[in-house]
């Protein structure tokens, strides 16, 4: 793709030098063994690694664990309601097209009450990194069975164990029509997961990026519990994600077509039977963002201009006697 | 034919099946009327389908217009005269009491042979229970004169209506014919033939079939006017404030403004979202105001409700907004296209929690388009929620008033990018005002984070006692704050009297209306309009005290004196009166009522004279 | 449409683009002089009841707001040097935005005569395009507040063209002039090549209408002249954009802006016809071979020409079916190539170049794409001829002349020597194809072979593996350690589905864990995924390196025991607690 005016407009002449400190704000308050330092971690590293300046950061979350998330990052940051981080970014997005927009979300927030807002706004392709950190399992909330739960999931409203098959994250947003990146990778994995949120971070649009991590203090078994036996299969392309297995011992690496949308669904429909694709699940940088549809239609009219136009426009309910 | 009779006003109706085209020929001659200088309100007349099951009660559909010879603030009382296209249309607005003892009845005479006996009976039983009562019904062949002119007469009534009406209040055949091309400017020549051929068959046909004719007088020496309705003039009244962005979510009757802005916004360098639900709408446009580009939210009651935990966000995190409220009759899915006031008490307290806001009430349909500047202003500057009321009788009424003018300094201010000050906090609080500075995405500095979580000055998640008590009495002190900036509201009449009608919103027409005509009586009563309800005006506590009886005038329930066990102490107050109850600890009494369309002044001069009476009473005693 | 329609059309989206820059920078400016006016004097009264209006008048008491919002009214934000440096930057900015159409120059139709002194107008119009480039950019680091003098001062004090990056340049409307071919070769060599060369992004579209002759009109059939051919021309000049095309194909448009917004020099040979039947015969007959030469779009040359829309691509001559009334006056149909001669037999200008085919000559007819197949030898004594369509619909025998005759040839060679650089039947690939396709066979045997090998090698390292783990035992028997913890961390992470496969390079890089020396403890810090539980469980032994990952800072900053403890705790299984002290 060419160079768009936008680009140039925005390309900086000047040269900063941050570090991690730019991109952190305090402790993570997180109990210790949790993914949620792994990511943020990644992520700090990630806009330390482009120079991304924090200030054009914008993080919005949800509620839950993971949800604290931008209260730790240096940036500007929009801690909202349970399961509405999403409208609040769609807004920010096209108020602020130029902002550099992340959302972060756990698996209840995201999955369950915000469903709604999940399945619309990756129809709408803003242009946001959205992660999800997915522990399956409410934490904040003191162990509740979530979504992504697997069946038998023993927790307090469920002391039986649960009852349904969990959702299937990937394959709901691949049946999505605009969709434009999927992506997966696990907090255990700091190189490949630090790898998939730059490459999330450099896509317009929206990136949806499902985080597997475990809960230490509900759900220390989740994914293995992380370790190294985590059944995990690498996604390998030439545009993907490079492979980096980290401290897996048994994780496949295969030949897969971010590009291609049925492949991307077969490999989607087979997360939860074998093993978790890790890596890009299915790209199409094509897809155009909602708020580049919506202002491309939109005039560009100064003060000066709107006030005239409106007065013109009030003639039209003007009734002479 | 007999000379015309001079009316000072008039209120006509034109009624028919749903989809039958008596809404356009309704909104058309009022249009006319309008343009020929009579003051004016018009009220829809809409059925809950889209298309219900024609020539049943349920069915009508139409528009009710009030003319006169001078400016006017509300539909008035009961219908003068009415143009029926069947006796179903014309039997419910019977049944809902709409229409003058002595109304004048003009209906296609068509039924009274139609080929189900059915229908012959119950035609001629409703025109001639009219009669007996009082009203004059002249039954015309329409149809069968509207289908010499055109092929289908169902479609071509509407115009042929339009000349007709002309002809009765003697409107200029030539105006209202190059009035009309105006309209169907787009449409092909033969169309616009077709048309005109309707308006003078109609005018001639009244020629023809008019014993009498009606003149209502123009009104003299006002300023340039403008007509539209109550959502026309809050999308426009939005524009005109510097809003860029409206995020909704389709409801009745607050969907129109939207439409509205929809058709135009993008010239103006804004957008419409139409987001997946209501909770997202008012989410994406709290998102937009929190990035600095000015966005609002424009709903009906089910749509506050579901909104209600983000409003206390937006208050928890002082981000501005604006979110109006086209109230309709309620709980629940209620009467989804009909007035009612039954919101305010949701507007001033639905939230987890105390989430002071502000709560303004347009009075009228040229007040929708100058809140709407004021009340942006108002939650940027304030840092603050607005909640704007309007209702179903403000959004479908159309009233003429004075011409905007539109000023650029109107518009919102320019997104500020300014570097922050080293060590500024996002919400450094004047201690004595409450105020403080926003601090907008990618100002250099500025890093902060908003949150719904109890926070200090910085913005920054706090459990402490001292910390949540400050951060209450900072977002609560700003209305006080508001508060000692409001004028005492005007009262309308004497200063002191025997009795106050407090009213707010759209009521405030129909209660001058019928307060003036008390006045004119020579009661002692007069009138106050509450425009904000949070925080209230200063000064009406005082004003109370002037008066011997305080009572609210509202379109909302409350229980009534005398009805099985409703005593003094479990009575439900209609809203307002609960809130100036609350605020002033004056016994202000209430007179509420839900039917469903607009109050009417006769209804409450009656209430008026009732209540005088009353106080007369208890002072003989 | 005119052709300079066309072009100007294929521009016309990025123009817009740019247009709609100007008016934004324009604005963003003149709102942030706008600000500062509101900062310093927005809460006087007078200006509320201005931006409030009357009606706000009558419910509030404006003066008592205007107390309330100057109680913490700003000062103003920006400092007096920032003030008028942004007033000056509306200034040019507001004279682009009110002139911008006509600072824009269209499509220069200009005369041949009128070439030389060109170069001097495109740099100024380069210059001009930066300066307004240069401007938007100025606005919007002034909008983000990122304008800083020091760095961006001297940057732009001389911004010219040259300063712009190649994508840059394509941002800019192309300087273009519109030539129309008159046959004359000296147009290339002496003006046009000059300045395609010069270094410039100059866009030169070459009007196409005629085609003309290169050979006497008593040629031998023999293609020897040697011809400028634009076709050829990425050959010599590798770094010019070159397009042929013509007007009645809808993909042209979006071929000129892809050129156009190359910051290449550019060479846009079109045929411009109204009759859209002619432009598709002449690519039909190889007369106007459709190409694309983008100069950045590959490495490789074969990449960088494109010759894929022409029909019938791997053929020499396209074929077309026609219909034709034969002789029994029926419609009928016949597939036949469609060579140059064919074409050149519908243009007016060689009608007296074709001559029927007399009857008694028959026996010597060949149809000339047959004819141009023979080697020379076997040519003579032959009489080349088309099927032509006559006006009555008959097809009939033409002879052609030998000037188009030789036309012919030397468009069929010239097809042949494009199909060759373009890679569509490069000879040399055909032929390492067929040796590839041997080769392949051989390969799979040695490949079973070497299958063979790398089981033994195998065998071989698990033996080496388990000596390796018993020695890992031993070692943590001694330190202290069960045999469950060893299994995560003394053991080589290896592939053990694939026993063909050893752990692919990059990976094993990273993790040096089997080299165990148990002496030292430590972190593969790289792994660590900042869980907080070791410093947490000891900070004065653990702490976090620049990239917010743990190392041991200090192994003896605290008792064994916690690093032992922090090893086992550490759920990504990467601290090596080492021997104990």
């Amino acid at each position: 793709m060419s160079l768009t005016i936008d680009d140039f407009v925005q390309k900086e002449e000047s040269t900063c030098s941050y570090g991690m400190d730019d991109y952190t704000t305090e402790a993570a308050r997180w109990c210790k063994g949790c993914g949620g330092h792994g990511a943020l971690g990644a992520l700090q590293r990630m806009l330390r690694d482009n120079q991304v300046h924090p200030e054009e950061v914008v993080c919005v979350s949800g509620i839950g664990c993971s949800s604290r998330f931008p209260h730790y990052l240096r940036a500007y940051g929009f801690h909202t309601l349970h399961g509405r981080a999403l409208p609040v970014s769609v807004g920010v997005s096209l108020a602020r097209p130029e902002l550099k927009l992340l959302t972060v979300m756990g698996d209840g927030d995201c999955f369950s009450i915000g469903g709604n807002h999940w399945l619309h706004t990756l129809r709408y392709n803003i242009n946001s990194m959205v992660m999800v950190l997915d522990n399956e399992i409410y934490a904040l909330t003191k162990k509740q069975v979530s979504p992504t739960s697997r069946i038998g999931t023993v927790s307090n409203t469920s002391p039986r164990g649960s009852y349904l098959e969990p959702l299937n994250p990937l394959s709901v947003a691949l049946g999505i029509s605009n969709i434009s990146f999927i992506a997966q990778t696990a907090s255990w994995l700091p190189g490949h997961m630090q790898a998939t949120l730059e490459k999330a971070w450099k896509h317009k649009g929206l990136a949806f990026v499902r985080i597997l991590q475990r809960c230490p203090v509900f759900m220390p078994n989740a994914f293995q519990g992380g370790s190294v036996d985590f059944p995990g299969k690498f996604l390998e392309s030439p545009e993907g994600i490079p492979v980096d297995k980290g401290i897996l011992r048994d994780a496949p690496v295969v030949a897969h077509d971010p590009r291609n949308i049925n492949a991307a669904q077969a490999v989607a429909a087979n997360s939860h039977m074998e093993k978790e694709p890790l890596g890009l699940i299915y790209y199409n940088p094509e897809v155009p963002t909602y708020s580049d549809i919506r202002y491309s239609k939109v005039a560009t009219v100064d003060r000066k201009a709107k006030a005239k136009l409106l007065d013109d426009y009030l003639t039209r309910y003007s009734v002479e006697s | 034919m007999k000379e015309p009779i001079q009316l000072k006003e008039h209120i006509v109706e034109i009624v028919s099946d749903a989809g039958e085209g008596a809404q356009k020929a309704g909104t058309t001659f009022a249009e006319l009327c309008a343009k020929s200088g009579n003051g004016l309100w018009t009220v829809e007349i809409i059925p809950s389908e889209i298309q219900p099951p024609p020539h049943t009660v349920g069915s009508a559909s139409g528009n009710r217009i009030r003319l006169s010879s001078r400016p006017v603030t509300n539909g008035g009382d009961l219908t003068n005269l009415v143009v029926a296209f069947n006796e179903m249309a014309l039997l419910s607005r019977i049944q809902v009491g709409a229409l003058a003892p002595d109304v004048i009845v003009i209906i296609d005479n068509m039924w009274a042979t139609h080929a189900d006996p059915q229908i012959c009976k119950q035609y001629r039983e409703v025109l001639d229970s009219l009669s007996t009562q009082g009203g004059q019904v002249w039954e015309l062949p329409i149809d069968a004169a509207c289908a010499k002119v055109t092929d289908d007469s169902a479609k071509g009534k509407n115009m042929f209506i339009v000349g007709m009406l002309s002809c009765l209040y003697n409107k200029d055949l030539e105006v209202a014919k190059s009035f009309v091309r105006g309209i169907f400017a787009k449409k092909p020549p033969a169309v616009i033939q077709k048309n005109m051929d309707l308006i003078e068959a109609g005018y001639v046909f009244g020629m023809n079939h008019f014993s009498q004719t009606f003149v209502v007088a123009p009104v003299k020496g006002l300023p340039e006017q403008v007509a539209m309705n109550g959502n026309t003039a809050i999308a426009l009244g939005s524009i005109a404030a510097g809003y860029e962005l409206c995020s909704m979510y389709p409801i009745t009757p607050a969907t129109s403004a939207s439409h509205e802005l929809a058709a135009f916004f993008e010239d103006f360098g804004g957008l419409v979202h139409q987001a997946e639900d209501e909770i997202a709408a008012v989410g994406v446009a709290i998102g937009s105001n929190w990035a600095g580009k000015p966005a609002l939210t424009i709903t009906s009651g089910p749509g506050m409700a579901l909104k209600t935990e983000f409003l206390g966000l937006t208050v928890m995190t002082e981000t501005p907004l604006v979110c109006v409220n086209v109230q309709r009759g309620g709980p629940s899915t209620g009467l989804p296209t009909k007035v009612e006031q039954g919101d305010l008490l949701n507007a001033l307290f639905a939230s987890p929690g105390d989430a002071p806001k502000v709560v303004m009430a347009p009075s009228s349909i040229e007040e929708c388009y100058h809140i709407m500047p004021l009340a942006r202003k108002i939650s940027e500057e304030f840092r603050a929620l607005v909640i704007v009321l309007s209702d179903a009788n403000l959004a479908t009424g159309r009233q003429l008033f004075a011409r905007p003018k539109v000023v650029e300094d109107m518009l919102t201010t320019p997104l500020d990018l300014s570097p922050v000050e080293a060590g500024a906090k996002p919400f450094d609080w004047d201690l004595e005002t409450g105020l403080s500075q926003r601090i907008l995405p990618g100002r250099p500095n500025g890093m902060w984070v908003a949150t719904g979580l109890n926070h200090n000055e910085a913005g920054k998640i706090n459990y402490l006692a001292e910390s949540n008590q400050k951060g209450m009495t900072m977002r609560s002190r700003k209305l006080a704050v508001l508060q000692s900036t409001l004028k005492a509201p005007e009262i309308f009449g004497e200063a002191e009297g025997d009795l106050l009608i407090v009213g707010w919103g759209s009521t405030r027409g129909a209660i001058w209306e019928a307060v003036e005509r008390a006045q004119a009586e020579g009661l002692r009563v007069s009138a106050m309009n509450i425009q904000f309800i949070s925080p209230l005006p200063p000064g009406i506590k005082a004003a109370f005290q002037k008066f011997k009886k305080v009572m609210t005038v509202e379109l909302n329930y409350c229980d009534r004196m005398g009805d099985p066990y409703i005593t003094e102490e479990n009575r439900r107050y209609a809203q307002l009166a609960i809130i100036l109850r609350a605020n002033t600890l004056v016994d202000v009494d209430c007179w509420g009522m839900v039917p469903g369309r607009p109050l009417m002044p006769c209804e409450v001069h009656g209430v008026i004279r009732q209540e005088i009476q009353a106080l007369k009473t208890k002072k003989g005693i | 449409m005119e052709l300079q329609e066309i072009v100007e059309s294929a521009w016309s989206a990025p123009l817009q683009a740019l247009r709609n820059k100007v008016s934004i920078a324009t604005q963003n400016v003149s709102d942030i002089l706008t600000l500062e006016v509101l900062r310093t004097s927005g809460h006087h009264e007078a200006e509320l009841e201005r931006s409030l209006g009357s009606f706000a008048g009558a419910s509030l008491d404006l003066g008592a707001v205007s107390k309330v919002f100057g109680k913490n009214a700003k000062k103003a934000a920006l400092d007096s040097s920032t003030y008028s440096r942004v007033q000056a930057l509306h200034q040019q900015l507001s004279v682009w935005n009110i002139d911008f159409e006509s600072r824009i120059p269209s499509c220069k139709v200009i005369a041949i005569s009128d070439l030389p002194g060109i170069e001097k107008q495109a740099v100024e119009h380069l210059n001009q395009m930066a300066e307004c480039l240069k401007l938007i950019r100025m606005a919007w680091l002034e909008r983000n507040s990122k304008y800083d003098p020091a760095v961006h001062d001297s940057y732009f004090a001389d911004f010219n063209w040259e300063k712009l990056t190649n994508d840059e340049v394509g941002l800019c409307p192309p300087f273009v002039v519109m030539i129309k071919d008159q046959g004359d070769k000296n147009l290339f060599y002496s003006t046009l090549l000059p300045l395609v060369t010069s270094g410039l992004p100059v866009k030169v579209v070459l009007e196409k209408s005629a085609f003309y002759n290169t050979y006497q009109a008593f040629s031998r059939s023999t293609a020897l002249r040697c011809s400028l051919e634009i076709e050829m021309l990425p050959v010599a000049l590798k770094g010019v954009y070159v397009i042929q095309d013509t007007v009645a194909r809808p993909q042209a448009i979006a071929h000129l802006q892809a050129g156009l917004i190359s910051p290449r020099p550019g060479l846009f040979s079109i045929l411009n016809d109204a009759d859209s039947g002619r432009c598709d015969q002449a690519v039909l007959s190889r007369a106007l071979p459709l190409f694309r030469y983008d100069p950045d779009k590959s490495e490789v040359f074969l990449k960088r020409f494109d010759l894929a829309e022409n029909p019938d691509l791997k053929d020499v001559w396209a074929s077309s079916t026609i219909e034709f009334l034969n002789a029994a006056g029926k419609k009928d149909l016949m597939q036949k190539k469609i060579t140059f001669a064919d074409f050149a037999a519908t243009e007016a200008q060689y009608q007296s170049d074709f001559s029927d085919l007399p009857a008694n000559q028959e026996s010597r007819a060949i149809e000339i794409s047959a004819y141009l197949e023979l080697p020379y030898a076997d040519r003579s004594g032959k009489l080349p001829f088309i099927f032509f369509r006559n006006s009555q619909n008959a097809l009939v025998k033409k002879v052609p002349s030998m000037r188009i005759v030789a036309q012919t040839a030397d468009k069929r060679h010239l097809w042949k020597s494009l199909c060759e650089v373009s890679g569509v039947n490069n000879p040399y690939l055909t032929e390492l194809e067929k040796q590839l396709r041997t080769e392949a066979a051989k390969d799979k045997e040695s490949a079973l072979a070497d299958l063979r090998n790398d089981l033994s090698s195998e065998i071989e390292a698990l033996n080496q593996e388990a000596v390796q783990q018993a020695m890992a035992k031993l070692a943590g028997n001694l330190a202290g350690l069960s045999a469950l913890e060893l299994g995560q961390i003394a053991v080589a992470p290896q592939d053990k589905t694939n026993p063909f496969k050893m752990v692919s390079a990059p990976i094993a890089s990273k993790i040096q864990a089997p080299v165990v020396n148990f002496d030292t403890p430590y972190i593969e810090s790289k792994l660590c995924t900042a869980c907080d539980e070791c410093i947490t469980i000891d900070p004065n032994i653990f702490a976090y390196d620049s990239n917010k990952q743990a190392f041991i800072k200090n192994a003896k900053g605290g008792p064994y025991k916690n690093l032992l403890k922090a090893s086992k705790k550490c759920s990504a299984k990467i601290i090596h607690p080492g021997k104990e002290w």
